[in-house]
């Protein structure tokens, strides 16, 4: 099964390529004044906006730096079963896969509350990587923000 | 009573001289009666009661002769009868006029006249009665017997009357004289009695007079021999022991205040003379102060002197060396002109290098956009291929040899993006290199031309430098005399000090002195003060 490997800070993450629709390079999004911090903004993705979140703003609590290998992973995020929307989210270093069995994933032994998104881990002779659940990735209340309106409209 | 000793002592005596005045013409009249009588006794009793026993006798005797002239054996004896008959007679007579010469009273004269009468018959029959013994006859015995013994007789009675009287008289002034004797002896031993009671009474109160005040004076001189000047006497009297006693009250008062003067005065001697004693240590102490700064100085100043003869020897050596040093300054000179031409030469080939560097820097420039145009296919390349990656994943087994050319065009892709990363930092390391070139010639050609300047100037200087040197040496030898009488000074201030140190050592020595001086002084102060404290002041 194929990964997506990016970095927060030091350690590195990986996501389900299936779950990834592609990877861009970073463009300077339509800010959404009022928004959360974690909430960079809009881009455009083939005509239609998509709403894009910072993963160093939402798990280390400062922006992305600016680099060629700070990419956008537009992911599929499922609203609710029956319908799913698409999600950017910028992240640092995205320039590698990963082939692993998820059955090597073994749960950390640390659950965080503040972070549901974090998954079990796996190790590499580069290190930990850790799996991120785009699923559970938005708090609620982002969520609401973010999607709520476009169902509506 | 105002009366003085000197006026009690005169009256006592007047009183006593009075009494034995007295005494004394008492005595003198009684003894002038005595000799009154006495004068009577020796007159007139004595010698008419021995003329008339002379006469007695010499009666008597006749009357004797002429019975033994009648009893008489031969004629040899009768004629000394005779004889002595004779001068019997004659010697009667002769008694006969002495007593008539003690004759003074009339019963006297009529007895006297008496007498001569009486013994007339007999003197006139005595020749008769003679011539008729010779016969020794009856005759002359009845004549002896009838005739001439009544005559003898009646005469013998007149004569023992005279005596009779006369005795009688002599034992009345005898008595008299006693009486008189005894009366001046009463009335002595009276005088004297009543003279000496009144010498008793006298004295006694004079006595008194004297030595009450006198006890209280000797026993005043007592206490205030023992050094006690608190007692006063203040005694109430106008006479010289009043005067005596104000006397002493006021020699008490003058020596009390005297020797409460010493006291103090002992006190203040003896602190002065322990803040003597102080200050004489002080001067001791600053006197050796003295003399060990003098040595320290006298160091210094030989040092001085040393120093001064070495700063001699310097300055010769800093004469020549100021001489050689103006030559090595026109040595110097020359250097300059040629290191300026030299520094001009450095500037243009300074300016050649900036140049060229300044082309390395294009070209810098050049390569690091050839490398940012590679960095951005390496990137594209990158993303494309992990596009690829899952697009194949999402294919599944169809896309799985795509996966793998996918794979291997982003390997390369990383290793382009490594090389370039390397070129990258290289063409960095050049730019910064070069700029920092660029910088440091800039810099240094501005150093050369400010060396340049300094060089220009630095020659100027050295063309002063030389001049003052050549102007330094003859103030060098004027420096060097000096130094030199410095020297000769510094070796008199040494002599100096040597004398100075020894005066300060005579003056320690002078001092210890005055100190064992100023010990026995403290000494004899405290004696002083013990021997003043035993009096005892009043308070």
């Amino acid at each position: 099964m194929l990964f997506l490997l990016f970095q927060l800070g030091e350690d590195r993450y990986a996501i389900e390529a299936a779950k990834v629709v592609a990877v861009l390079p970073l463009v300077v999004p339509k800010a959404i004044p009022g928004a959360p911090a974690a909430v960079a903004g809009a881009f455009d993705y083939h005509g239609s906006p998509v709403p894009l979140i910072d993963l160093s703003q939402l798990a280390l609590g400062r922006p992305a730096q600016p680099r060629h290998s700070t990419r956008i992973i537009v992911v599929e995020y499922p609203i609710d079963e029956s319908d799913a929307q698409q999600l950017g989210l910028i992240a640092e270093n995205v320039s590698e896969t990963l082939v692993r069995d998820p059955a090597e994933f073994v749960p950390s032994g640390v659950r965080s509350d503040g972070a549901p998104y974090l998954g079990p881990i796996a190790s590499d002779s580069r290190g930990i990587v850790q799996w991120v659940q785009t699923d559970q990735l938005l708090p609620d209340g982002v969520r609401d923000l973010l999607f709520n309106q476009s169902v509506v409209s | 009573m105002n009366i003085t000793i000197r006026q009690r002592i005169l009256l006592s005596f007047a009183v006593i001289l009075a009494v034995m005045l007295l005494m004394g013409g008492i005595a003198i009249q009684r003894l002038l009666r005595i000799e009154a009588d006495g004068a009577v006794l020796q007159r007139d009793a004595l010698p008419g009661l021995y003329a008339a026993d002379q006469l007695q006798s010499a009666w008597a005797a006749n009357q004797s002769l002429l019975q033994a002239h009648m009893l008489a054996a031969d004629e040899a004896a009768m004629t000394r009868i005779e004889e002595q008959l004779r001068t019997n007679g004659a010697t009667f007579d002769a008694e006969l006029g002495r007593y008539e010469a003690t004759v003074f009273t009339a019963d006297e004269r009529k007895d006297f006249e008496a007498l001569k009468r009486a013994s007339a018959p007999y003197l006139a029959a005595l020749p008769e009665a003679i011539r008729l013994s010779r016969t020794h006859g009856e005759a002359a015995r009845d004549f002896l017997r009838l005739r001439m013994d009544p005559a003898f007789e009646q005469a013998n009675a007149v004569i023992v009357r005279i005596e009779d009287h006369n005795h009688s008289d002599a034992f009345a002034v005898t008595e008299g004289i006693a009486k008189a004797a005894a009366a001046a002896k009463t009335g002595i031993w009276v005088t004297f009695l009543g003279a000496f009671a009144l010498a008793a009474l006298t004295g006694f109160y004079l006595l008194k007079a004297i030595s009450q005040p006198l006890h209280l004076l000797t026993r005043a001189v007592e206490v205030m021999a023992k050094g006690d000047f608190s007692g006063r006497l203040a005694l109430a009297r106008t006479d010289e022991f009043g005067v005596l006693a104000q006397g002493y009250d006021r020699m008490g008062n003058d020596l009390s205040a005297l020797v409460g003067q010493v006291q103090t005065s002992g006190i203040q001697v003896n602190s002065s003379i322990n803040e003597i004693a102080a200050t004489l240590r002080e001067q001791q102490a600053t006197a050796t102060e003295i003399a060990a700064t003098t040595t320290e100085i006298g160091a210094t100043s030989r040092e001085i002197s040393a120093t001064s003869k070495e700063l001699v020897r310097t300055m010769s050596a800093v004469a020549s060396g100021a001489e050689q040093t103006a030559a090595l300054a026109s040595d110097g000179q020359s250097g300059l002109v040629q290191m300026e031409e030299t520094m001009g030469r450095v500037m243009e080939a300074t300016a050649s290098i900036n140049a060229k560097l300044a082309v390395l820097t294009e070209k810098a420039g050049n390569i690091s956009q050839v490398v940012t145009a590679i960095t951005k296919v390496a990137d594209q390349t990158n993303l494309l291929s992990l596009n690829a990656a899952i697009e194949a994943e999402k294919a599944g087994e169809y896309g799985r040899g795509f996966s793998v050319v996918a794979t291997e065009i982003r390997r390369l892709a990383d290793q382009t993006a490594v090389s370039t990363l390397d070129i990258e930092q290289m063409v960095r390391e050049i730019q910064s290199a070069v700029s920092a070139g660029v910088m440091g010639m800039d810099k240094f050609s501005e150093e050369v031309r400010r060396g340049t300047n300094d060089v220009r100037r630095v020659g100027e200087q050295l063309s002063q430098v030389i001049q003052h040197v050549q102007a330094m040496v003859p103030r060098f030898e004027s420096v060097n005399e000096g130094v030199q009488a410095q020297a000769t000074g510094a070796e008199q201030i040494t002599q100096a000090l040597a004398q100075l140190s020894e005066a300060a050592q005579q003056t320690v020595d002078a001092l210890r002195q005055s100190n064992q001086a100023v010990d026995e002084l403290h000494q004899v102060s405290t004696g002083l003060r013990d021997g003043v404290s035993k009096f005892k002041l009043q308070a």
